[in-house]
């Protein structure tokens, strides 16, 4: 997003600077042409000082829209456009690499909660196989949900709670 | 009048001896295996002639290897040795309010079918601290 702000101010100063000068071209022209119509009326010599009272006597031209310019300024959209797509087609890119990427690492992620829900399962049969819970491995089974998401915790609790409310697990801690 | 001095001293003493006991409500360990709750104070339990009974919660708390704590909490009752009802929970705001349960805490859980605890109660109150005046000599 910082890249595409950039870009549009860039673009409007370049704009910018653009009609200020076609502005100060067709000033110029305009001071010239004012200039030509006063040497037409004039048969004589002309002063500076003439030329001068002239033009301050002369309101400032409006900006005239030539076709040149209405040319450039298309162009200079159409720049602009382009290069605005150019910016969010590569925005989009970069955020459905960052998609796949998370995804891929979310992936990688779920099967090792499967290989740890395993083992946690395991574990809770292995409980019941003993009908007890030794205190060392209610530790691990409780680092083992630490690192489940809140469905695979849930499960394993289950599970275990089950076991011990139908007696098959005697739970003292 | 020495007959009613003896009456008085000795009206005083009882009363006082009433005033002192204060009122005393155990709750002995229930479990309710339809209802799917378990009821009882801590001190009747600790107390109780029945080496099986018990009641309690409490909370594990690990790190998650990611900067997290994963804490999830359970509360157990029995009142036999194959008798043992326990339910669990993960939601932080039961996991909390565990921290309420005190010394002389009647504590009630219920649990559903999944055997989460979906309803903790602990009521810290001095009927339950019966402790009699001859168990503190």
């Amino acid at each position: 997003m910082r890249w595409l702000t950039a870009l549009i101010i860039l673009q409007v100063f370049v704009i910018l600077y653009l009609v200020a000068k076609v502005t100060n071209m067709e000033n110029s022209i305009a001071q010239i042409q004012t200039l030509i119509s006063y040497e037409n009326t004039k048969t004589s010599s002309v002063t500076t000082d003439d030329y001068e009272q002239k033009l301050s006597a002369t309101s400032m031209p409006p900006l005239i829209l030539t076709p040149d310019f209405h040319k450039l300024l298309k162009n200079e959209f159409t720049t602009l456009q382009k290069n605005l797509t150019k910016v969010i087609i590569r925005d989009i890119q970069t955020q459905n690499t960052t998609l796949k990427t998370t995804s891929e690492e979310r992936l990688a992620s779920l099967e090792e909660q499967q290989i740890i829900y395993q083992q946690a399962s395991n574990r809770i049969e292995n409980f019941i196989s003993q009908g007890k819970v030794p205190e060392n491995e209610m530790w691990k089974i409780e680092g083992e949900l630490a690192k489940l998401d809140d469905d695979g915790r849930k499960k394993i609790l289950r599970k275990l709670t089950q076991a011990v409310n139908t007696g098959r697990i005697q739970l003292s801690h | 009048m020495n007959f009613f001095k003896i009456v008085t001293i000795a009206s005083v003493f009882v009363f006082q001896s009433l005033a002192m006991a204060g009122l005393t409500q155990p709750a002995p360990v229930t479990i309710d295996l339809e209802a799917l709750v378990a009821t009882g104070d801590m001190v009747t339990a600790r107390r109780s002639d029945n080496e099986f009974e018990f009641i309690g919660c409490g909370t594990r708390n690990s790190d998650t290897g990611t900067g997290d704590i994963f804490s999830f909490a359970f509360c157990q009752a029995s009142v036999a040795e194959d008798s043992t009802v326990i339910c669990t929970t993960i939601n932080p705001e039961l996991v909390a309010k565990v921290s309420d349960i005190n010394d002389s805490s009647f504590v009630s859980f219920r649990w559903n079918e999944d055997g989460e605890c979906v309803s903790l109660g602990f009521s810290t109150q001095s009927l339950y601290m019966f402790m009699a005046k001859k168990d503190l000599k």
